[in-house]
């Protein structure tokens, strides 16, 4: 892929909904796409590159890195019956504790900001990992689920378009 | 006190002021015959008053927030003895007891979290002329693109 330029306007920082992380709540062939971290106030993604540096006897430094471990935390994720994410989530882990669907999750990364407007680019892990950290909070409060995802299986690059409706379509 | 970052744009301030003056003004037992805005007028009246413009409380990632308006239900008339004084007061803290059970109906994008009393009703004032202002005050909580 050749590469990308930003959409938005040069000199101004990109604003944070521009990175949305989606899980599919559809099935692997016919995909529906529901963002995560609704009503979350802070969350990145994290890369472990599991970098080493060696000097050799010249006095260089080089450095190698490793194809990175993708994760990233959000929390507290307060529970909603609106929030298919959530709903799906809560059904694998708290209900029926099944803990090889957890860790074959469907997710999707869309870079609003990254390409061309309308099919900005985005990337697949369809078998990603998310582990439900918590569940609960404090009196007079809401519930809240915790969530860490960590992306996996095969990567699959390509665009994402978003409908009137909000409907998300990737294309590879 | 929130920044120029965190204000609630204008347009949506004033809608959702106007949308909480409509919904008090649904209450059956106002003491006026109406609920006005910053004015009371001579004699009895009841009105509300923005002790803070909106604001946003929290910003969500994926671009939606949370926001709170502050204001304050103030009720004026002439009580004559302790007893009417006290009524005043019944009469804000029942006022209050039924917002606190109901919601507004607020703009497009807006849903309504809750509206809490952050106190009960006091005497706010005295004038020369005998009249006296109480007032009770409120916190309401609401979400935008959520």
């Amino acid at each position: 892929m050749a590469d990308l330029t930003f959409n938005t306007q040069g000199g101004q920082t990109v604003a944070r909904e521009l990175l949305i992380a989606y899980l599919n709540t559809g099935t692997a062939s016919t995909p529906v796409w529901s963002p995560l971290g609704k009503r979350v106030e802070d969350s990145s993604t994290e890369f472990d590159w599991d970098s080493e540096t060696k000097r050799d006897i010249l006095g260089a430094t080089y450095g190698t890195l490793k194809k990175p471990v993708i994760s990233q935390t959000f929390d507290p994720c307060e529970l909603d019956g609106d929030d298919a994410a959530q709903v799906k989530l809560w059904n694998l882990a708290v209900k029926d504790q099944d803990a090889q669907a957890l860790a074959a999750q469907d997710v999707l990364i869309v870079h609003f900001y990254a390409g061309e407007s309308a099919t900005p680019f985005a990337e697949r892990y369809p078998s990603s990992m998310i582990e439900i950290t918590g569940l609960g909070g404090e009196g007079g409060g809401t519930v809240g689920m915790p969530i860490t995802v960590t992306y996996g299986g095969t990567r699959a690059t390509g665009t994402a378009s978003k409908a009137q409706d909000g409907t998300i379509t990737f294309t590879a | 006190m929130p920044n120029n970052e965190t204000l609630i744009i204008a347009p949506e301030a004033e809608q959702v002021e106007r949308a909480v003056r409509a919904w008090l003004n649904t209450y059956s037992e106002k003491p006026a015959r109406m609920v006005d805005v910053e004015y009371l007028g001579d004699g009895t009246g009841l009105t509300i008053s923005t002790v803070q413009a909106a604001y946003k409380t929290r910003q969500f990632i994926l671009g939606g927030y949370q926001a709170q308006y502050q204001f304050s239900l103030l009720y004026q008339t002439v009580p004559t003895t302790a007893n009417e004084r006290l009524e005043m007061d019944e009469i804000l803290n029942n006022y209050a007891s039924w917002i606190e059970a109901t919601k507004p109906e607020l703009p497009a994008k807006c849903s309504f979290i809750k509206c809490t009393r952050n106190t009960n009703a006091a005497l706010l004032g005295r004038d020369a002329d005998g009249s006296e202002v109480h007032q009770i005050m409120f916190t309401l909580l609401y979400e935008v693109n959520v």
